[in-house]
């Protein structure tokens, strides 16, 4: 687990705001929704760097990202909205890999969809590890759930996945 | 697959730990023995395979520029002048012009135009016009007489011959040109009279 005892809120907004508008643009499937959220979290982080004591930044980090997406966003979720074009594959990590650009025949749009159709607990489990990136430790210290939680959340979004999504024959 | 058990709950679960390398050492041997000896096992941790491939392919987003640190606003601050800016919007752009300077800057130096524009004078219309527009009113009077009495080929010829100004909208026949000499003869205020002068934000 990182630490970053120096980091300003500039630096978070840098590294870490592609990602916390992406949390939020999948979870609600509306991108005035992913900039309230970005905007929030960034005043808070920019209020609370000063008070942060060195741990675990990414717990930190996506304990306020999840809690402020909770307190505000979600009480108020508009509806989706048209799907963003998903044409931007530049994610943060490295190129896709043969198999990953196979199975991104399948539309973005799809998948997103079927996100939205999650129960928010499988569907927050499942975009915190497979988009977001974060290990199950981490999801477990921003959900504020045990591990084990977070495996079987994972595991039953995934399953409920797999039933609404269409697959090739 | 037919003919296969399907693998219970606490296998498939452990079979997606698998797959983010999230397993403890038993555990892990428990699914390394399941996929080298259970088909069905084999078949789960396919399709659960694909579900997450599916998920870790979507893109990370861009984020909306102003909402960056170093970044400024644009079309957003005209908009925000004049109160054409959504909602949704407001909150983060006032945010962000509470932190940046020269967003603050750029906001005032609109503001300053946008007056400078809005104090233009309104200006009234040259004479040659009202007459001009008289004599419009006329020809429609008399147009209007013409059609009622007039019959057949006599009305239609006069329709024709006077066809532009027999419309609706009171079109006003004056040429571009003419209009840009007149206006510019009767706007002699000068610039440096509204205040037009742009300068920074002390």
């Amino acid at each position: 687990m990182a630490e970053y005892p120096t980091l300003t809120w500039e630096d978070v907004a840098h590294r870490y705001g592609r990602k916390i508008y992406t949390f939020a643009y999948r979870l609600t499937g509306n991108p005035d929704d992913a900039a309230d959220l970005v905007q929030e979290v960034l005043l808070k982080v920019r209020k609370g760097l000063a008070s942060y004591t060195p741990g675990s930044f990414e717990g930190w980090l996506w304990r306020i990202t999840r809690n402020t997406f909770l307190d505000g966003v979600r009480k108020q979720q508009r509806r989706p909205t048209s799907p963003l074009p998903d044409g931007d594959h530049s994610g943060l990590g490295a190129s896709p890999s043969p198999d990953q650009v196979l199975a991104s025949v399948r539309l973005s749009d799809d998948v997103q969809e079927a996100l939205l159709k999650l129960p928010y607990e499988f569907r927050e489990a499942v975009v915190l590890c497979d988009v977001v990136g974060l290990t199950y430790e981490e999801i477990a210290a921003a959900a504020n759930v045990p591990v084990g939680t977070v495996r079987s959340r994972i595991h039953r979004g995934r399953s409920m996945l797999r039933g609404l999504l269409t697959w090739p024959v | 697959m037919a003919g296969m058990t399907p693998v219970n709950e606490h296998l498939s679960m452990l079979l997606s730990c698998y797959l983010d390398g999230a397993l403890t050492s038993d555990e892990l041997d428990e699914v390394v023995v399941s996929l080298e000896s259970d088909l069905a096992a084999v078949a789960e941790f396919r399709r659960l395979q694909e579900v997450r491939r599916s998920v870790r392919v979507l893109p990370i987003l861009d984020v909306p520029l102003y909402l960056m640190p170093g970044e400024h606003l644009s079309e957003q601050l005209s908009a925000y002048l004049d109160g054409e800016l959504a909602t949704i919007e407001m909150p983060a752009v006032s945010a962000h012009l509470d932190s940046c300077t020269e967003c603050r800057r750029e906001l005032a130096e609109l503001d300053r135009s946008r007056t400078a524009v809005r104090a233009l004078p309104g200006l009234e219309p040259p004479v040659f016009l009202e007459v001009h527009r008289e004599t419009v009113r006329e020809t429609k009077r008399g147009l209007r007489t013409a059609l009622v009495v007039a019959s057949g080929v006599a009305a239609v010829a006069i329709v024709f011959t006077v066809g532009p100004f027999a419309t609706e909208a009171e079109p006003v026949a004056v040429s571009i040109a003419d209009l840009q000499y007149r206006h510019t003869a009767v706007a002699s205020v000068p610039s440096s009279g509204i205040g037009v002068q742009i300068s920074n934000a002390p």
